[in-house]
């Protein structure tokens, strides 16, 4: 199996005024090419710390993490969809190949592309602050996309969305990052997003966090998750995971 | 809501005509001192006298371009200092209490040591409004630059962009608003420099026309040195305001 990502024994901790805490005590696992994992844990054991850690934002105190290739291309989609409200939704999805200085015409019309695919084509000129919360995080995933990441980061991309908005994004996100073979790894508080959205789901534990356990989905993408026999086993024994 | 905002202009206006004829009429018939309040006709009368003579514009054109040295020259060093301590947190930290104090400070205390430094002349006034004026963009400008949404910089970082990027792309277009707004604060206390400046050591200028005039109780020449003055800066203001309503919205 080729593998995208490793992570070996990573451990974190935060000095604060009142002494150390260890947000990650250990943590190892790896994702496989074209996959998407999710990761869900109780709030604040250490989610967003371990994404910002294989985002190469922060640095953890002992434990390695390595990628397949030399200098990975990573994409980091937020809670907030950060676009920059004064620039066209077209310079927004732009922006992360601007920054690396690896745009051209046929990554410009890629992009033009997706945006008219996932209906953002009378929007493509327009200015992001026009936009609804639900395209603005098509954009913003767009955005992440045009650089053909190697791992796609996101960090409860949703969370910010309405329910009705969240499940039809959801649907959206799940097929655009199929359809792309992008590796992923998402963070969500939410047991049916990770269901819905993920080949894998690992659950954390309370902070300081370890693996709690690791669920293989045994789903086809193409199928309505929702109606499949295991789906609510799968989902009781995750909640009971999370609130034992 | 037209009809409504004329309703508000046509107010300002009758109360604006209203307290000039008030006036007027007051010192015409004597219920106001002249001599001491003036008149709006005896100020439109020195008004086009010292038009005439051709001095009222070398006044007028003194002032503006000691504003305007000051203020280009105030944003200019408050954008790079901000700029500088902004990326370099050594150079922040560093600068932070003197910032502090000198903002704290009532720096026309200092005009009397200015001009024994530098010498009774303009410079002495562009240098007392660029003290007044630079300290405060500096503290406006830095504080906006550290708002910067915290979530569009790990974006940028994501990318792998440098500090620079950062700041280009991300941090100074994000504060246009911000710069602009701070803009504004300085033009009023360049204002308020330079004409202090001009009370201190000037021959010439507004400053000098205000102070002169209430020195030989020629009280039109005052009332029209701070009427000119007024629009001056209601029309440098302006300016700053019509570039603001260009811009795109953040
Ligand atoms: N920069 C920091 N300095 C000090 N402590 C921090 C820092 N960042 C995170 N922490 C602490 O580390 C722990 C893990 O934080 P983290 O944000 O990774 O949790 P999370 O699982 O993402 O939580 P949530 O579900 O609420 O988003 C928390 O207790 C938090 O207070
Ligand atoms: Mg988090």
């Amino acid at each position: 199996m080729n593998y995208k990502l490793i992570v070996n024994n990573i451990h974190k901790e935060f000095d604060t005024k009142s002494g150390s805490i260890i947000a990650i005590s250990d943590i190892s696992f790896d994702v496989k090419a074209g996959e998407i994992v999710a990761i869900v844990g109780p709030s604040g054991c250490g989610k967003s710390t371990l994404l910002n850690i294989i985002a190469g934002l922060d640095n953890p105190n002992s434990g390695n993490y390595y990628f397949d290739t030399e200098n990975p291309k990573i994409a980091y989609m937020l809670q907030t969809d950060a676009l920059l409200p004064w620039k066209s939704v077209l310079d927004n999805s732009l922006i992360g190949l601007k920054i690396r200085k690896e745009i051209n015409e046929e990554k410009i019309s890629k992009v033009k592309n997706l945006l008219k695919e996932y209906g953002l084509k009378d929007f493509i000129d327009k200015k992001a602050s026009v936009l609804s919360g639900g395209m603005k995080q098509r954009v913003a995933l767009i955005r992440s996309l045009a650089i053909e990441p190697d791992i796609l980061l996101l960090d409860e991309p949703f969370c910010a969305l309405d329910y009705c908005t969240r499940l039809s994004i959801e649907k959206d996100v799940h097929k655009i990052i199929k359809d792309s073979n992008t590796t992923s790894i998402i963070i969500t508080h939410d047991i049916e997003e990770a269901l819905n959205m993920s080949d894998r789901i690992i659950v954390l534990t309370n902070r300081p966090s370890v693996i709690k356990k690791i669920y293989d989905l045994p789903f086809d993408d193409n199928i309505n998750r929702r109606s499949l026999p295991n789906y609510e086993t799968i989902y009781n024994s995750i909640w009971e995971d999370l609130n034992e | 809501m037209n009809k409504y905002k004329l309703k508000v202009a046509i107010t300002r206006f009758l109360l604006t005509s209203l307290v000039l004829i008030l006036w007027e009429l007051g010192s015409r018939y004597n219920i106001i001192n002249s001599f001491i309040f003036s008149s709006p006709s005896m100020v439109i009368k020195s008004t086009i006298n010292f038009l005439k003579d051709g001095t009222l514009i070398v006044h007028i054109l003194v002032t503006l371009k000691e504003v305007l040295i000051s203020f280009v020259l105030g944003i200019i060093i408050a954008l790079i200092v901000s700029m500088l301590m902004y990326m370099k947190k050594f150079l922040h930290d560093v600068l932070d209490p003197f910032l502090t104090i000198l903002n704290s400070m009532p720096k026309v205390a200092l005009g009397p040591i200015i001009i024994i430094w530098i010498g009774a002349n303009n410079k002495s006034i562009i240098t007392m409004a660029l003290l007044i004026n630079v300290i405060v963009s500096i503290i406006n400008i830095y504080t906006a630059f550290t708002n910067t949404d915290e979530n569009q910089i790990k974006m940028f970082q994501s990318f792998k962009a440098t500090k620079m990027q950062i700041f280009t792309k991300l941090v100074i277009p994000a504060n246009i608003p911000a710069i602009i707004s701070s803009l504004k604060v300085n033009l009023s206390l360049t204002f308020i420099g330079v004409i202090m400046g001009e009370f201190l050591v000037s021959k010439k200028g507004l400053g000098y026309l205000i102070l002169y005039g209430t020195q030989v109780f020629n009280l039109n020449l005052v009332i029209m040195g701070i009427v000119i003055l007024i629009i001056l800066s209601y029309v440098l203001y302006d300016i700053i305001v019509i570039i603001e309503k260009k811009l795109p919205a953040r």
